[in-house]
């Protein structure tokens, strides 16, 4: 019987303590209500206390940075292109009795942040060329100016509106619509056999008209110019200089004069 | 009084489920009633309150994690992951990157952030978006890889520290970087390198040809020059020997003309009439005939 009293007692002392402790993560905000009116937040971890369970309730908010992936929005740029854009949204939720009362699941919050970082990104958007966005001249800043301009708007208003703190929004993939991509390939396809034909050498598409290869500069390539003209005059210089060779170590008057007359000049 | 005993017994081996080891390797948060107790505990044997006051999350520290970028290692069934991704001179590449990570705190990693992987991973792709709009296509795919590594792991490394994930980057590879194999591009982009080596190697070619033809050329030409100098040796030679011939004859002729004469007038007809008999008549003894015979 006393055994019976002593686990009871027990028993009730766990059902109390259940019902009347609220263990807080470190990752949770947790809001005490009390007739549906916040009576209590709790933002530091560990164990409160709270009246049972039908006197007050508890809600529980994530405290973490929070992911919210947006899904591929496709929008038009000034210049009419279709861009396809994935985006993501870092956020906390900085007041938690704000957020209760405005939005209160994550999927609303997700849904109204999603609606405006959409809203902010298509006019932004609207006001750009496409060159604007891909211009590899200037550095690609434009990419890093679009984030600040649809982080600042977002941020304001998801403050001011419902205690939400964006911490970083970023453009994580700029595409375009399948259609598009074709298109995209093609013209590719063409840019890169405009530059095969232009690297092709002369030479390969002329005809062959002759056994003479031909060279990267397209000539073709005559053999022994210079060294041919070389010995003919080589030659020439030999036969005028032969006509006019001396005899060797007599003059003319040592030559007899019986045999003047008869000696010929004919080497 | 046996009660209590077997209730310190109970009590006692109830605590013992709260020893828990860190090895050298790892690191833990413990936490008690949801809050955290031990940050970044050290490696060694602990104690923490056991379920349900209290738990232990236990994680390697200083293992490598790979988070790839651009494609998915396990089959998904949320949306695939596209690998293709936009120039700066409205090109197309595809692209593939492996992240290694790991974690720099538990504590951060376990408490500050929802989705540390994700985010890295959607960090990553918006880093390689922002480097690849600010280049061209050649650029990138032949030189710029370099600069894309260390581009993306400093940019991931510089957000994941403003959001405090407790991540820190050690490496980023490349698994592909290559035109898009949609299209029929790659193919087309092999092309032009194909035609590019081609053009290498047809002009190689043409040089070691010129080079050959140029060799055999000065060979040639140094071997008739050579010829044409050992032909004026030889003409020189010739025509000095002729010279000194004429000489000895015209010597000869002033010492004795008309002995000299009447040799050269014997030996040219005989050369030029093999069949002739000559005879000679010296006509100083007796009466001063002379006589010629020409049979």
């Amino acid at each position: 019987m006393k055994a019976l009293i002593s686990i009871v007692g027990i028993l009730f002392l766990v059902i109390v303590g259940v019902t009347t402790t609220v263990v807080v993560d470190e990752t949770e905000h947790v809001v005490v209500t009390q007739f549906d009116r916040p009576v209590a937040i709790h933002s530091d971890a560990g164990l409160h206390w709270k009246a049972p369970a039908p006197l007050q309730r508890v809600t529980r908010f994530d405290k973490r940075i929070l992911f919210s992936p947006g899904a591929e929005i496709e929008l038009l740029t000034a210049d009419k292109k279709n861009v396809l854009l994935s985006t993501y949204l870092s956020w906390q939720i900085a007041d938690p009795l704000k957020y209760l009362v405005t939005l209160r699941t994550r999927a609303f919050a997700e849904a109204r942040l999603e609606a405006i970082v959409q809203s902010e990104l298509g006019s932004a958007l609207g006001d750009l060329p496409f060159k604007a966005l891909v211009p590899a001249e200037s550095g690609g800043n434009e990419l890093v100016q679009l984030e600040e301009r649809v982080y600042n708007a977002s941020a304001r208003v998801a403050a001011s509106n419902f205690g939400i703190e964006v911490v970083s929004f970023g453009i994580t993939r700029l595409s375009f619509p399948s259609q598009n991509l074709k298109s995209v390939f093609a013209r590719m396809r063409a840019e890169r056999e405009r530059m095969r034909v232009a690297t092709v050498p002369r030479a390969k598409r002329r005809r062959k008209r002759s056994v003479r290869k031909p060279t990267a500069s397209g000539r073709t390539y005559l053999p022994l110019p210079r060294p041919r003209r070389r010995a003919c005059a080589v030659r020439a210089r030999l036969r005028r200089r032969a006509r006019t060779l001396k005899p060797l170590k007599t003059t003319r008057s040592s030559i007899p004069s019986s045999a003047r007359s008869r000696a010929t000049k004919r080497s | 009084m046996v009660t209590w005993v077997i209730v310190a017994l109970v009590a006692a081996g109830y605590a013992v489920f709260g020893v828990y080891s860190v090895d050298s390797d790892e690191s833990a948060v413990a936490f008690v009633f949801g809050r955290a107790v031990g940050r970044d505990v050290l490696p060694g044997i602990h104690w923490n309150p056991p379920w349900p006051f209290g738990r232990v999350v236990i994680a390697k520290a200083a293992k490598n994690f790979g988070m790839p970028i651009g494609y998915r290692i396990a089959p998904a069934w949320d949306q695939p992951i596209s690998d293709l991704w936009l120039t700066g001179d409205t090109n197309i590449v595809s692209g593939r990157l492996n992240v290694q990570y790991s974690i720099e705190s538990l504590t951060d990693y376990l408490v500050s952030h929802e989705e540390p992987r994700e985010f890295l991973r959607r960090t990553g792709e918006r880093v390689l978006t922002r480097f690849l709009v600010s280049e061209g296509v050649d650029g990138v795919l032949a030189s710029r890889r370099t600069e894309l590594r260390s581009a993306v792991r400093q940019g991931v490394q510089e957000h994941l520290a403003a959001e405090g994930v407790g991540i820190s980057v050690q490496s980023v590879t490349i698994e592909e970087l290559a035109p898009p194999r949609e299209g029929r591009v790659r193919d087309a982009f092999q092309d032009v390198q194909n035609a590019r080596s081609d053009r290498e190697r047809v002009v190689l070619e043409a040089r070691a040809y010129r080079r050959q033809i140029v060799a055999e050329a000065e060979g040639e030409a140094e071997q008739i020059i050579s010829e044409a100098r050992a032909n004026r040796h030889r003409r020189i030679e010739l025509a000095r020997g002729e010279t000194e011939r004429f000489l000895a004859l015209a010597r000869e002729h002033a010492r004795a003309p008309r002995v000299t004469e009447q040799r050269l007038y014997l030996e040219t007809l005989e050369r030029l009439l093999p069949h002739l008999e000559t005879y000679v008549v010296d006509s100083e003894e007796g009466g001063a005939v002379n006589l010629r015979i020409v049979r």
